[in-house]
């Protein structure tokens, strides 16, 4: 039995492995060899720490995931909660919708941000008409434009993971919370908050890991004036030609990634021991 | 005390599942909802404590008009059939939620918490999670939960009807004992005529949103009233038949070619009315020769049933079930005699 079972996975792991572990495993060889003198140097991350673009870049990535989680989570959590005490028939039509902008191009997708926010986009054009400014403002090549694209990108996700936790939320239980004196707002964040936090957990990890490694969208909306890891990593190696300083980024955004994994999945709350 | 006026309930705007319902409970008093599902049992006590919105009428507990006010500002405790135990919560905070919101002390908390644990047997048990209990005890932690902010109504919906056979006779018991402690006015709505006959005060049997009968355990078990309410508490035959006379004590029935007299009658009746005849199949008795009130019937099947035996029988008024304790004669299939009491017929207007 136990044999059969390892066989059956086995083709699957086998791809796993050629296509991605040796992969990584060559890049992350790759950061610690000097390019020119094959020697192992730590030098590539000497220079990634100490020069202050790249820290600059490092910070900005990491407080961006931050904040694109945080804007998910508050916006997500009512919508949610509307969305999992909706009838079946009329939350699967409004689970559909939610997951639209999932279905579109992602480039076509960002693009469509460049009409919103352009030089002579849809809110520089509509404020200057207003005559609220004077010249255009500059909204593209901003955090704010990243901050957006990717808010927009991730929020089905963080709706289809509170959903499903929500679901499994029994009416009764939110009842007798409001039986027992606890108005709505508290109900919400003492009972439907604490049984909804795996899939909190879930969708913020998504969401974070996913704000920090994206790439279409910083490219489009954030140019080579607002760079993130993705960014800092393609110009490294597609213009720089700087293969090690590329494949160091590379490593610092896989670990940062995992590490981030690891400490959401170790301060989870355990789940309740079941009988 | 708990009164419902002229209560008036819509989930679908213009097609009303309560309508004109008047109900009262009073100080201490436990009333059980009895009735099938969707009579509109389940949708009242839900009225009463503020899930389900109102269309018109009031709703007063305690002398304060809560038809508008939100359910958690109507000082009730409500226990569930699900149990809605808080999962992420141990029982003592389970059971301390509502003195939470009500801002006690924490060290007062812990003294009612202790008690209210007490009085359902499950102390020790306070630091436990809700998935580590059994069934019962679940259903023990609500209770608790429930009657720990001493609410002015106790509200309780089927609250045993996940539990299995045994454990729902003691529980039922529990629950008695403890709402007469506490005399918390309380009402409790079950589909289960026997835990409703056991365990209220005053039983009101409802079908399609209205009160059919309400009334003691005794009253309603013996004197229904309308034709539903016997047949749902469990008077398997009837026939029907036309009021010939009606004496001080007594009323005759003719139905067929046999005049039958009655002491139990429903409303008002005058000779000629039609009228449906009821009577429990223990309260019948077949013999071998014709006596006063009975009916000429075949005997078409006996089956051993323990401590009874069950015959089904054939006659011009249709087929009757009738049992009999097992040590008496036992009937083979062919003619006999049904005889029939004139204090085990109940005669109601058809």
């Amino acid at each position: 039995m136990r044999r059969t079972v390892s066989i059956l996975v086995l083709p699957a792991l086998l791809f796993i492995f050629i296509f991605f572990v040796l992969p990584i495993l060559f890049l992350l060889a790759q950061s610690f060899l000097d390019p020119e003198t094959g020697q192992l140097t730590l030098t590539g991350y000497i220079d990634f720490f100490q020069k202050e673009t790249s820290q600059i870049i490092y910070v900005r990535t990491l407080r961006l995931g931050l904040t694109i989680t945080l804007i998910n989570i508050v916006l997500a959590y009512p919508a949610s909660y509307v969305l999992a005490r909706m009838p079946a028939r009329r939350r699967t039509m409004a689970m559909s919708l939610v997951i639209l902008p999932l279905m579109t191009n992602p480039v076509a997708r960002t693009y469509a941000w460049l009409i919103i926010l352009g030089r002579t986009g849809l809110i520089n054009n509509t404020l200057l008409g207003l005559g609220l400014i004077e010249r255009p403002e500059r909204l593209i090549y901003t955090e704010g434009a990243i901050i957006l694209g990717l808010t927009q990108l991730f929020l089905p996700l963080m709706i289809l993971s509170l959903v499903s936790a929500m679901e499994n939320i029994p009416k009764d239980v939110e009842q007798a919370a409001r039986s027992l004196g606890a108005n709505g707002i508290t109900a919400f964040l003492r009972v439907i908050v604490p049984l909804s936090a795996d899939g909190l957990v879930l969708g913020a990890t998504l969401v974070f890991t996913g704000s920090i490694t994206a790439y279409v969208t910083p490219v489009i909306l954030g140019g080579n004036r607002m760079l993130m890891l993705s960014t800092l990593l393609r110009q490294r190696s597609m213009m720089a030609f700087d293969e090690q300083g590329a494949t160091v980024v590379a490593v610092v955004m896989i670990v940062t990634a995992l590490a981030v994994n690891l400490i959401v999945r170790m301060l989870r709350p355990k789940p309740t021991a079941q009988r | 005390m708990l009164k419902i006026n002229d209560l008036r309930v819509e989930y679908e705007k213009g097609v009303p599942t309560l309508d004109h319902y008047d109900l009262t409970v009073n100080d201490g008093e436990l009333v059980s909802l009895l009735g099938p599902s969707g009579c509109g049992k389940t949708t009242t006590l839900r009225a009463v404590a503020g899930f389900v919105d109102t269309a018109g009428g009031h709703i007063t507990i305690s002398e304060r008009d809560v038809t508008k006010i939100p359910p958690n500002k109507r000082d009730i405790g409500l226990v569930f059939q699900s149990y809605a135990l808080f999962p992420h919560l141990t029982v003592f905070q389970n059971v301390a939620f509502g003195l939470r919101m009500r801002r006690i002390s924490k060290k007062d908390q812990k003294k009612r918490v202790d008690e209210a644990l007490r009085l359902v047997d499950l102390e020790g048990l306070d630091q436990r999670r809700p998935a580590q209990l059994s069934g019962g005890q679940q259903q023990r932690v609500a209770l608790a939960r429930a009657v720990v902010i001493e609410p002015q109504l106790l509200l309780l919906d089927e609250p045993l009807s996940n539990l299995d056979a045994k454990l729902r006779v003691n529980m039922r018991t529990e629950i008695r004992r403890l709402q007469q402690r506490l005399s918390v006015t309380t009402l409790y709505v079950t589909h289960d005529q026997i835990e409703a006959l056991a365990i209220s005060d005053r039983v009101v049997v409802m079908n399609q949103g209205r009160i059919e009968q309400s009334g003691t355990p005794e009253e309603i078990y013996k004197q229904p009233q309308t034709p539903f309410v016997a047949d749902f508490m469990g008077f398997e035959n009837h026939f029907a038949g036309t009021v010939r006379a009606i004496a001080a004590d007594a009323i005759d029935v003719q139905a067929a070619d046999t005049t039958f007299k009655a002491t139990q009658v429903s409303g008002d009746l005058r000779a000629g009315d039609a009228v449906w005849v009821y009577f429990r199949s223990e309260a019948a008795q077949l013999a071998t020769e014709a006596t006063p009130n009975s009916l000429p019937v075949t005997v078409l099947l006996r089956t051993f049933q323990g401590n009874t035996i069950e015959y089904v029988i054939q006659s011009d008024l249709g087929e009757f079930k009738v049992r009999m304790p097992e040590d008496q004669v036992r009937f083979e299939a062919g003619p006999a005699y049904l005889s029939l009491n004139p204090d085990s017929l109940i005669v109601m207007p058809k």
